[in-house]
């Protein structure tokens, strides 16, 4: 079997074998619904883990049905406050009284600190090693609760931030201070001016303070310079992102320079620019069709291309590309070819995303798609000698290769064993990924051995198995019938019209409550996702979408977020860049409610 | 004042330890304890098939024939008990459970005590008065890959260091306070105070950030502040009373990157940073594990192993009895081997022996079958000390299900000294007392 889903079954714990397989066989059709229903989340009753939430720790005894939404008190003897990390996306919390949800106080994550010191540089070779120890939680690293820093963290950043001050101070003065003579008022300036910078907002007297008495206790500009930029860049005002605003109402509103660095982390990554920057310095972000304005303009940059990017990649699972082990006795695929694919779906998202204003649904029926002539050998494309090494866009003859997001050898290469294809990988990125229906882990106690892939079984027949065992078939009959629609692509994305000398048969179908839907071959299977189940994958696309951009998997009314983004996209056909602009418009990006 | 580089920081700090003050804390640090181990080195990987890490026969407890997955064992024989048949207290808590090191893991009576022995040894240590610069030292690359988990937890399960830099800098990179004797530095002291005032300053930025946040944020800012006492504790280690002062300048010959695109190759070097965190005396617990309990990315193509560990050779592999398991068994036991043997060729820094005779090593595991996903029989091999009771030709211990594996950890806590467990493991556990099987 291939990857599993991490959920844990609290049913099963301490529960008799017999009645744990019957339990799991009820819990499992119990909990799917349909690709036609609304999306739902997997809570796991009673496991603390899966019950508690909020305040209290993880060893909790609240009875919610997902993590963060119950109402459960920590009771735990060993917690330290924190909140157990989500495994699944929870059942949202119903939308009564449009409330924005809670503040947030979101740490950096470690591509936001490396990007945001490289801008304050301007420079993209500041000597930076990684000093953040992040789990992934639900295949990103954006979880505001999972960010923390702990054990050798703060001594990790301090180091960091010593020796970028030193090389700050040697190599570029003139983006820390436009003076450098000793005295009160160039010390004040330099505190002032790269202190807003750092922090993202003006700072109080009391941070000037603060600083001043550091440079003070130096003998020359260049040590409390260095000493004061050292300080700044542990600062939490640097290391935290706020989202607390000030009283408004029965709420808070988020100010200003919160907008800003809100706005700029969203959609690039990174700290606001100079002019996102004045514009919170002067008050007109608070304006609506400035914050869009900003949207915009940020999306498009070069900076945005990758954040799209970025979150495809994670929402797809498909950062496992770079690390797939791969079996060389089948075909060595090398890093080169790695990066190729990579190459490929970068290329295919930004085109379809920014030049063509496209959707979900316009990726996955893509009509072409980017190869140089290493990767179009590697499909076995008839053309390939007549392309260089540059990229260019290719139309695939449907004889030689599936055209769309289904088909590109990154997923299909990510989402395979070393050797193999993968139904299952496959299937259940589908399932869990763009229909948002949970899996269950495997129970314990089954025979999970496959029967080996020899003497000329397809695929498919390798994991009959998974049918034939009722234990097995009740999650897997959810995966493997989507990801036998993939069969035609081996464990490195080629083509292929034979699997272990048959030929393949590549017909799928996609099980819900009252119906299955069956498809042929990864066309069928895009028809499926872009028209039956097209509501569906964008409320999916949504939900992961809002993960992101506000770093939490469910808060209170959570759903009133995702109802105003798919309304919001629905009236721009749900292009990805509505999608990622609509965010922008939902009450929770600009207020907050009272705790 | 010249600005000082961190090479003539260490340099000038190596005359400055010669002479301590509170030399009789020292001495009760260097002192073993009546445990007859003074470090806890966890060795942790994902399950196995039991069938294939059993012994091929067994004519007594120190008589025994290897199986292959474990055949290089054989070459440290003297040093090691093998233990297995003994369920965790839910066997069938399945992937990414806290069992493995925490005894319980979860429970259905919801009050789970999620403490991995090495959170609790470090935290007893500290209350007794040995407090290392690095309470643990937690490594390994990719270890939450696929979503997975490590066996280490503290109410929330606790990341790895994955970068071998990383990893280094932390433990090797900081700057130790200087202790009494010769005339202090200017320029040290200097540096010195620069970086106090300066953890003074971010400690009441976090403070009054810390009143205006919701309980939850609170937490996490409360992790913040806690991760600056520990480099306070390291700046001055003799003002916090009493400590293990690491060895200044020692540790500087390791050559590390961030590259964790093979996790084998970065945990090679994770191992010697590892042993010599102990050797420096940075820290009395460390751990290395091999991947996520998801998956664990193999890539040697001279074994003809390459593939993820778990779908590749636990899932897939029953059909040609698990050979590429068993291989890559097989090279996780030479790891271990090379592990005790670097002990042994190493002193202890405290003098009276190698590190091995003062370090407990022990190979750990998530899960007892990983491939029927079940604790029912979890395993170990337990290694070195002066408290492990061994035999010329090792001992293999089966309990065929009648003790529960907690009380493997807590033999461990007991090696090292700890003899109240409360807080630790299970509070219903019937017997509540360490293997006395395994002490010496």
């Amino acid at each position: 079997m291939g990857v599993r889903n991490t959920d844990k079954l609290a049913a099963l714990s301490g529960v008799k074998l017999a009645a744990a397989s019957a339990a799991l066989l009820l819990a499992c059709t119990a909990r799917i619904e349909g690709p036609d229903s609304r999306p739902i989340g997997v809570g796991i009753d009673g496991k603390p883990n899966g019950g508690s939430s909020g305040p209290g720790s993880g060893t909790g005894t609240g009875t919610g049905t997902g993590t963060g939404t119950g109402t459960g008190t920590g009771t735990g003897t060993e917690g330290d406050g924190t909140v157990p990390h989500p495994t699944t996306l929870p059942t949202p919390s119903a939308c009564k009284n449009n409330s924005p949800g809670p503040r947030a106080l979101r740490r950096l994550t470690a591509l936001e600190y490396n990007a945001s010191i490289r801008d304050l540089f301007g420079d993209p070779n500041v000597p930076l090693t990684s000093v953040f120890s992040d789990p992934t939680v639900l295949g990103f690293s954006v979880d505001s609760q999972a960010l923390v820093v702990q054990g050798l963290g703060a001594q990790q950043l301090m180091d960091q931030a010593e020796s970028v001050a030193h090389w700050a101070v040697t190599t570029h003065m003139d983006k820390l201070s436009s003076c450098t003579t000793n005295d009160a008022n160039c010390r004040q300036s330099f505190i002032r001016n790269f202190g807003r910078r750092v922090h993202r907002a003006p700072l109080s007297d009391a941070d000037v303070s603060v600083y001043e008495r550091l440079f003070s206790a130096e003998a020359s500009f260049n040590d409390g310079a260095e000493a004061v930029t050292a300080a700044m860049l542990q600062s939490p005002y640097f290391l935290y992102r706020q989202e607390l605003g000030t009283a408004a109402g029965s709420g808070y509103q988020l100010t200003s320079h919160e907008l800003a660095t809100a706005l700029a982390y969203l959609f690039t990554g990174s700290a606001p620019d100079n002019e996102l920057s004045s514009a919170a310095d002067n008050g007109s972000l608070n304006q609506p069709q400035e914050l869009q304005r900003h949207a915009e303009r940020l999306l498009q940059s070069q900076a945005g291309h990758r954040v799209i990017g970025t979150f495809m990649k994670d929402w797809l699972g498909l950062g496992k590309l770079e690390t797939v082990a791969k079996d060389d006795n089948v075909f060595k695929l090398t890093p080169e070819l790695r990066q190729a694919m990579a190459e490929e779906t970068r290329l295919l998202i930004d085109s379809t995303v920014f030049e063509k204003n496209g959707s979900f649904a316009s990726l996955l029926t893509a009509p072409s798609s980017f190869v140089n002539q290493q990767l179009a050998s590697h499909y076995g494309l008839k053309n390939a000698g007549s392309l260089s090494a540059q990229f260019t866009s290719v139309t695939f003859e449907p004889s030689e290769r599936d055209s769309g997001l289904l088909a590109q050898g990154s997923l299909l290469t990510a989402l395979a064993t070393a050797a193999e294809s993968s139904p299952v990988q496959r299937g259940k990125m589908v399932r869990t990924r763009l229909l948002c229906n949970e899996l269950p882990p495997p129970p314990p106690n089954v025979d999970t051995s496959l029967k080996p892939a020899n003497g000329g079984v397809t695929t498919r027949e390798h994991f009959a198995a998974h049918s034939q065992n009722p234990l097995c078939a009740s999650c897997h009959q959810r995966m493997d019938p989507i990801g036998f629609g993939f069969e035609h692509y081996d464990a490195f994305g080629r083509r292929r019209e034979q699997d272990n000398g048959h030929p393949v048969d590549a017909s799928g179908s996609v099980l819900g409550d009252a119906s299955e839907v069956p498809f042929e071959g990864l066309p069928g299977l895009t028809e499926y996702l872009t028209t039956q189940a097209n509501d569906t994958v964008n409320a999916c696309l949504a939900r992961y979408w809002a993960y992101y951009a506000f770093g939490q998997a469910g808060w209170t009314e959570d759903q009133c977020t995702y109802d105003s983004i798919i309304e919001q996209a629905k009236t721009d056909g749900f292009t990805l860049k509505a999608v990622a602009k609509a965010v922008v418009n939902t009450p929770r990006f600009t207020r907050r409610a009272a705790e | 004042m010249r600005t000082l580089n961190r090479r003539t920081w260490l340099k000038t700090l190596a005359a400055g330890t010669a002479m301590l003050p509170f030399l009789d804390i020292e001495q009760a640090a260097q002192a073993a304890p009546a445990g007859g181990a003074k470090r806890v080195v966890l060795f942790c990987t994902m399950g196995t098939v039991p069938s294939i890490w059993t012994p091929k026969s067994v004519r007594a407890e120190n008589d025994f024939v290897l199986a292959d997955s474990t055949s290089p064992l054989d070459a440290i024989r003297k040093h090691m008990v093998m233990l297995e048949g003994m369920p965790s207290g839910n066997t069938g808590d399945n992937h990414g459970s806290p069992d493995g090191l925490s005894g319980l893991g979860f429970s259905a009576s919801g009050q789970a005590q999620l403490v991995s022995v090495d959170q609790f040894i470090s935290d007893r240590l500290k209350a007794g008065g040995i407090k290392t610069a690095v309470p643990t030292l937690l490594l390994g690359a990719e270890t939450t890959g696929g979503g997975g988990k490590t066996m280490f937890n503290r109410a929330n399960n606790l990341p790895t260091i994955s970068s071998p830099l990383a990893a280094f800098k932390a433990v090797f990179g900081n700057v130790k306070a200087g202790g009494g004797g010769g005339a202090p530095d200017p320029a040290t002291e200097q540096l010195l105070a620069r970086r106090k005032s300066t953890l003074d300053a971010i400690t009441g930025q976090l403070q009054t950030l810390r009143q205006n946040v919701g309980s939850e944020a609170k937490a996490r800012l409360d992790l913040h502040l806690e991760s600056i006492r520990q480099i306070e504790g390291r700046l001055s280690p003799s003002e916090g009373g009493g400590g293990v002062e690491q060895i200044a300048g020692c540790g500087q010959d390791l050559k590390a990157t961030d590259d964790v695109s093979d996790v084998l190759k970065a945990n090679a070097v994770h191992m010697d940073i590892l042993t010599s965190s102990l050797a420096c005396n940075a820290t009395r617990v460390a751990a290395i594990q091999f991947g996520s309990d998801q998956i664990l990315q193999v890539n040697l193509p001279e074994l003809n192993l390459q593939g993820d560990e778990h779908g590749l050779m636990l899932h897939s592999g029953a059909g040609d009895g698990f050979s590429k398991l068993i291989a890559f068994e097989k090279w996780l036991s030479q790891r271990f081997v090379d592990l005790v043997k670097k002990l042994e060729a190493t002193p202890d820094p405290d003098g009276g022996g190698s590190l091995l005779d003062s370090t407990l090593v022990v190979w750990a595991r998530d899960m007892g079958d990983a491939a029927a996903h079940n604790q029912e029989s979890m395993r170990f091999v337990f290694a070195g000390s002066k408290y492990l009771k061994k035999d010329a030709n090792g001992r293999y211990l089966n309990f065929s299900g009648k003790q529960r594996h907690e009380r493997a950890l807590l033999s461990i806590c007991e090696a090292v000294g700890i003899t109240d467990f409360k807080g630790f493991g299970d509070p219903g556990l019937a017997d509540k007392t360490p293997l006395s099987e395994l002490k010496a």
